[in-house]
């Protein structure tokens, strides 16, 4: 079940950690969710006009990466914005 | 119980590639030793300061690794606290001294990362975040640009503040013989650097860095015996932590482990913030030299980008002058190695043997080092 929340802070990640390469540049957003809490995680499917604080965002599970190309491929949760859905 | 710095050298910071740990602990060591006519023998115990030995070089159990390079067959103990293992191993070198356990003792930090590509180093140094970061595809500079944007949507800091920061460290830099990059900037040049994490550019990020920095402690009994001149006391030395992500913090405008640790630190050196004279602050980014001038209590929150814009923190214009040595972002920031320098750097300063960059009747000085997005503080406070 996903979970909404707005953005309270973002940035655009132009230097990727390993794996992520061929996602740069790729927004890092942190989210205060409908439970209160915090959450960071990545913005997926989204418009430039999304990324800024207030937007509602909520959400999703998604593949992270591959190391690899015969390698385990990572799952997880990522956000995207609600209208968007 | 009392412990003091009685020796402290650093090895040149930047890319080192004809250098291996070995010989830059050698070279740190042996600086060290020169200038104090301490001899190596009289070392009781070695505490070694180092993050990402393991994960970039596969080199593991730096104890007895650097017992053997510095041929000191002593106890020897490797302290890992991300890039505040540095500082994490000096408080343990005091507590060594304070505890009676040991007279002397070695604290030595040491870290290699430029044999590596960017990719490579980002993935290792988020091995100080949290899972959620690392999934996120978070980096630090990331993590911190989210701290930024915060604090200037609360405070109304600006980029040009942040800026201000790097110029000013890089002027001291350029009086550093030791530091990576010495030459002069201008908030324009940081302005219009390539962007790392919006809103952080290239030049407000430290670099990546090879280098190594000693210290040598000695218990008041050792200094009386060997007649040492000049020793300086550590008056406190407090540890304290947070949450590993940033999602878990209260705050995300004031790292709270700073606060908690220098509250501690004041009260037991008995020292006010406002009788500091010298700093040597963790400024990974230049905003977090922001961070760190307000949760030290030198300026109210939202402040210090507007104090140090001014030039108020800058060596020669105030009463606090902080990082002289040219700070994480222009004397580099080879991890483990960090929180010695800036210990290295106070010592050096208090005993009045700074250089071109002395600061005139420096008495009191504070070190803070950070590990992470501010899970670890280590705060030090020495005297004359």
């Amino acid at each position: 079940m996903a979970l909404s929340g707005k953005i309270i802070s973002f940035t655009l990640i132009r230097l990727p950690p390993l794996g992520f390469e061929q996602q740069a540049p790729y927004p890092l957003i942190l989210v205060k969710l409908e439970t209160g809490k915090m959450f960071t995680g990545q913005l997926v499917d989204h418009k430039a006009e999304d990324l800024k604080v207030g937007v509602e965002v909520e959400t999703v599970f998604r593949r992270i990466n591959s190391r690899e190309t015969e390698g385990v491929i990572r799952y997880g949760i990522k956000l995207r914005p609600v209208q968007n859905r | 119980m009392k412990a003091a710095v009685i020796a402290g050298a650093t090895t040149d910071f930047g890319e080192l590639w004809e250098r291996s740990p070995k010989s830059l602990a050698r070279e740190a060591l042996g600086e060290a030793l020169k200038e104090s006519n301490l001899k190596k023998e009289e070392i009781e115990a070695i505490f070694v300061g180092n993050m990402l030995s393991g994960m970039l070089g596969g080199q593991e159990h730096l104890g007895a690794f650097f017992a053997e390079a510095l041929d000191i067959s002593v106890p020897a103990f490797k302290i890992e606290g991300a890039c505040a293992s540095g500082g994490l191993a000096f408080h343990a070198g005091v507590n060594g001294i304070w505890s009676g356990q040991y007279k002397a003792v070695l604290v030595l930090g040491v870290e290699k990362m430029t044999d590596f590509k960017p990719e490579e180093i980002a993935t290792a140094l988020m091995g100080a975040g949290s899972e959620e970061e690392r999934v996120a595809g978070a980096t630090f500079p990331g993590l911190y640009a989210l701290i930024a944007s915060v604090h200037m949507q609360k405070y109304g800091t600006t980029e040009e503040e942040m800026a201000s920061v790097a110029v000013k460290n890089h002027y001291h830099a350029s009086l550093n013989g030791h530091a990576q990059f010495r030459n002069e900037i201008t908030v324009d040049q940081v302005l219009g650097s390539p962007k790392i994490a919006d809103p952080l550019k290239l030049l407000d990020c430290s670099p990546v860095s090879d280098g190594a920095a000693a210290v040598i402690l000695g218990s008041e009994e050792f200094i009386k015996n060997k007649k040492i001149i000049k020793p300086v006391w550590v008056k406190a030395s407090e540890v304290d932590t947070d949450s590993l992500g940033l999602s878990g913090r209260k705050e995300l405008t004031t790292l709270d482990a700073t606060v908690k640790a220098a509250k501690k630190a004041y009260q037991k050196a008995g020292v006010k913030p406002s009788e500091i004279d010298i700093a040597e602050v963790h400024d990974c980014f230049t905003i977090a030299e922001i961070l760190a001038m307000e949760d030290l209590g030198f300026y109210e929150k939202g402040k210090a980008g507007k104090a140090i814009y001014k030039g108020e923190t800058r060596l020669g214009n105030g009463k606090l002058v902080v990082n002289t040595s040219g700070g994480l972002k222009a004397c580099g920031h080879p991890v483990g190695a960090t929180g010695v320098k800036q210990v290295v750097e106070v010592f050096k300063q208090l005993q009045g043997k700074a250089g071109r960059k002395q600061v005139e009747k420096a008495k009191v000085g504070l070190t803070q080092n950070i590990g992470g997005s501010g899970a670890t503080a280590v705060i030090n406070i020495f005297s004359v």
